[in-house]
């Protein structure tokens, strides 16, 4: 219970460090947001002689996008999150991962082109621990440099626990986003992503 | 500017006039249709390498050569093993290498190393672009490399030494005997190496030391030409002694051993004429290649890794052809594959068995000298991937003497290595599995089992039978003599590939591993055209020069770029862009132009013999994925995380190769001849791994010959 409560601290501590509000686009509904190295269960501690990292926690970081607040494990079993990170794994809280009723699909284009969903959109809930709607489809993996990286052009659209639509973006597995991450030197699963977030509960984003 | 240019060579050329000689070849080429035909009838794009090029060149390594060569590329293998033939933009998997007109095995990861054949006792080596499945079969995809030993009709005797740069030594020893209408020839050589390295601080060698013997044995009796019974028999033998350091995600361990590699095959054939007309050709093949790997650690002792591997492919074949008249010939042949395949990369170490039953059928048409029509068919029978036709047609259209056109349609395949269909291979340090696709069902079975998958990544009931790789490809040239004293020459070519068997990624375990197998998905095409010009500088001095521009792109990212779905990620601003048609650069290992110039001097009064080469390169791409040289890191080539060259990715640099040789031959016997390759020391180690630096060599060779 104390580790849990540590972890949360410090994962709480480097999200209102890192977390910025960017102004709207455009009118009052519509909202912006980048999120920096969101802590997705990383290593707290590396082997002296290997540098090999351990002391994993093992447990989500629950993420509600309506005022971009990170929510206590101990709220894990409700609605209260929309989505959840643990190392390259991303859950929506519905079905297989929690009771709420979120949901996402993949919009494969620029994140600007994304202006309003298309009414055939079909948002998908996480079935099983196998079949998830965002799950691990975001990343390549790199087996010789052990590099994640971000898929270009993928952007996952979410419908959020309180019926909002969020588009978002990954854009680094890495603190701090370096431009040429290097798996042995820079700390990884540290998300930062940007997602904006219609909160008149239309599709629009715009 | 340039027609100006083209115009002053063309009357200078003209102004040569009487002092040059024949600059064209009435070669002999066995390779294009299986029987004999002179250089100037083959209707298919074809070029010979002869061995006084080989030798002016100080070449000792197939490789060597064969770099050089107009429109073949020598690309080393994205894992740094190895180098492989690149030819028409086509991966080294899809050129059969022949020896003697029989395939060379062991295809380790799809490539032929070919650091394996001595150029020691060549003749000549026959290169034939394009598909040439019609008359090989499998392997035949892109084309054929036939590499033609000697055994001359003499008695000689000739010793030929060389020692070059890194303790390199290459010693060879080929006789001839002949008695009446038999026979003999025997051959050895014995290369050796010290190995080199590109990074004195890291423990090991990039290239550790290895010694290789290559033994070979032909026995020729001719009766009266009526009856030919010959047999060819080789011995192949390398070690490598292993130091070095291997390097996975957390940690680094030295080890020590050794590679073995033991390739045998022996081929009798005997020939029957039948009248004027007509003959028989019966030959057994049989071949046997094998690679052991043993690796210790240094500080226990204990076995680190090991890895063997062996090929054996048994293969009787009967051909027969026969003049219908002075136009027309048809030639019929039939043959079994046998083949095997055991590893330790597969599951169970035991030997996996396919056999190809096929046929044959070529008809080669003439028509007063100016059409050279070549019709041909083959049908292979395998029960694991079913049956193949494989049609080509090849026409030469003589519009003068001097003046040739050639155009070429045919097929090609390539069969499912058995890697494809029965690898077994965990690499849990570095977090992958890989299996094949008669493997993988009851492997994720067990994985499913014992709760370890992750996510699925791919439809796994759409992986199952592989289908062969196929393609399609057209060639179309010309070629003009000008006055016996320069020859023009170019060729358009196109390559349609579907089937290409590509690692797919599967499934993902718990525990980050990706599962790997393969599947038939891609598409892609080459194109490109090739051109050289030879020509006779002085009565001494022949020069050639050689472009190829080359175009090879997968048609599935073209289709995905059309329909705008490509996208690249700027790696600072970390914002997705779209990627165009013109940003897409093609596939990776392939330079989108590659030149050279070669002058060969040669005095026939003095003695002296020269030659100065250049080799350019132009800018290419290594990757997807990161690569390892020794330990290091070498980043992947793809910038934007799109897992596609194109122009906003990291690309080697273009680059220029200069080989120079000087030679003088001594009382008619004696050869001494000194060079270097690579002359100003070119290297890009983590990228350009098979390319050392500067060679310098010295060669002395001893000739005897009694009539």
């Amino acid at each position: 219970m104390k580790t849990w409560f540590l972890i949360l601290g410090i994962g709480l501590m480097g999200f209102l460090l890192s977390c910025s509000d960017d102004d709207p686009v455009t009118g009052v509904s519509v909202q912006s947001v980048s999120i920096r190295n969101l802590a997705a269960d990383p290593a707290t501690s590396y082997d002296p002689t290997t540098g090999a990292p351990s002391g994993f926690s093992n447990l989500f970081t629950f993420f509600r996008f309506s005022d971009s607040t990170i929510v206590p494990n101990s709220d894990s079993a409700t609605g209260k999150w929309d989505i959840a990170f643990r190392s390259t794994t991303i859950l929506v809280n519905s079905q297989s991962s929690g009771p709420g009723q979120a949901e996402a699909f993949t919009f494969n284009g620029l994140f600007s082109d994304l202006k309003v969903i298309s009414q055939d959109s079909i948002f998908k809930k996480d079935l099983s621990p196998t079949e998830l709607a965002i799950g691990k489809t975001w990343y390549n993996y790199d087996p010789v440099s052990y590099i994640i990286s971000p898929k270009p052009g993928k952007v996952f659209v979410i419908k959020t626990n309180d019926n909002k639509y969020v588009k978002m973006e990954i854009l680094s597995f890495y603190k701090d986003a370096p431009a040429s991450p290097n798996a042995q030197r820079d700390p990884a699963r540290y998300y930062t992503f940007r997602y904006v977030i219609q909160t008149d509960g239309s599709k629009k984003f715009e | 500017m340039r027609l100006i240019i083209t115009f002053c060579l063309f009357l200078w050329i003209e102004s040569l006039g009487a002092q040059s000689d024949s600059v064209h070849l009435n070669e002999v080429i066995i390779t294009a249709t299986k029987t004999e035909r002179s250089i100037g009838t083959v209707p298919m794009p074809v070029s010979v390498i002869k061995a006084k090029i080989i030798n002016q060149s100080g070449s000792s390594r197939l490789q060597d050569i064969l770099n050089e060569q107009n429109g073949l590329n020598v690309v080393a293998q994205i894992n740094g093993f190895g180098n492989g033939i690149q030819m028409q933009g086509l991966n080294p998997d899809y050129t059969m290498i022949l020896l003697d007109g029989e395939p060379v095995i062991g295809r380790l990861t799809g490539n032929l190393e070919l650091n394996r054949v001595t150029l020691a006792n060549v003749k000549k080596i026959e290169i034939i672009k394009g598909p040439s499945s019609s008359l090989y079969g499998s392997e035949a995809l892109g084309g054929v490399i036939n590499i033609i030993t000697k055994s001359p009709l003499q008695n000689q005797l000739e010793i030929g030494l060389k020692y070059a740069t890194n303790n390199t030594q290459d010693v060879s020893l080929n006789s001839n005997w002949n008695h009446a209408n038999l026979n003999i020839s025997l051959f050895g050589n014995h290369y050796r190496t010290s190995g080199f390295d590109f990074h004195p601080d890291i423990y090991g060698q990039t290239v550790s030391p290895y010694y290789n013997s290559t033994l070979q044995f032909q026995i020729k009796q001719d009766w009266n030409g009526k009856h030919l019974l010959m047999l060819n028999a080789k011995a192949f033998r390398e070690v490598q002694e292993n130091n070095y350091q291997v390097v996975n995600s957390l940690d680094s361990i030295r080890v020590f051993g050794t590679t073995q590699i033991n390739d045998y095959s022996i081929s009798p054939q005997y020939k029957l004429k039948i009248g004027e007309r007509a003959f028989i050709n019966f030959t057994n093949y049989g071949s046997i290649y094998q690679a052991y790997t043993y690796l210790n650690q240094n500080a226990s002792g204990l076995a680190y890794y090991t890895d063997s591997f062996e090929q054996r492919l048994f293969k009787p074949e009967i051909q027969a052809s026969c003049f219908f008249n002075t136009n027309q010939k048809y030639t019929i042949g039939a043959g079994l594959a046998f083949e095997g395949v055991k590893t330790n990369r597969y599951d169970d170490n035991k030997f996996r068995k396919q056999h190809t039953d096929y046929l044959y059928i070529q008809h080669e048409f003439s028509w007063k000298h100016k059409i050279e029509w070549v019709n041909g068919i083959r049908f292979d029978m395998n029960p694991v991937y079913g049956n193949q036709w494989s049609p080509k047609t090849a026409i030469q259209w003589t519009l003068k003497p001097a003046f040739k056109l050639k155009a070429s349609f045919g097929t090609g395949f390539k069969a499912p290595d058995f890697r494809y269909l029965y690898l077994n291979f965990r690499n849990a340090a570095a977090g992958y599995f890989v299996y094949g696709t008669s493997e993988l069902k009851s492997e994720l079975e067990l994985l499913e089992q014992k709760g370890e998958i992750q996510q699925y990544l791919y439809d796994v009931n759409s992986i199952g039978k592989l289908f062969p790789e196929k393609s399609i490809a057209v060639n179309f040239g010309a070629q003009y003599d000008f006055h016996n004293k320069a020859q023009f020459e170019f060729n358009l070519f196109r390559n349609d590939l579907k089937n290409l068997i590509e690692t797919q990624a599967v499934a993902v375990t718990k525990d980050l591993k990706t599962i790997y197998s393969y599947s038939n998905i891609k598409k892609a095409y080459t194109q490109g055209i090739e051109g050289s010009i030879r020509f006779k500088i002085t009565k001494a001095i022949q020069a050639e020069l050689n472009s190829q521009i080359l175009y090879a792109k997968d048609k599935e990212v073209i289709q995905l770029i059309e329909d705008g779905l490509v996208f690249g990620r700027d790696p600072v601003t970390k914002v997705s862009y779209r990627i165009s048609k013109s940003d897409y650069f093609g596939l990776y290992n392939r330079s989108r132009h590659t030149e050279s110039i070669k002058l060969f001097y040669e005095n026939s009064k003095s003695n002296w013999n020269a030659s100065f080469r250049i080799i350019y390169k132009s800018k290419f791409g290594i990757s997807n994925t990161a690569g390892s040289v020794q330990g290091n890191i070498r980043p992947s080539s793809d910038i934007n995380s799109n897992a596609i060259l194109d122009r906003y990715d990291h690309f080697v640099s273009g680059y220029l190769l200069c080989n120079v040789s000087v030679s003088k031959l001594l009382f008619s016997k004696l050869k001494i001849q000194a060079g270097a390759d690579n002359l100003f020391n070119y290297t890009d180690p983590d990228r350009i791994p098979n390319l050392f630096g500067r060679n310098l060599y010295i060669t002395i060779n001893y000739k005897l010959i009694k009539n």
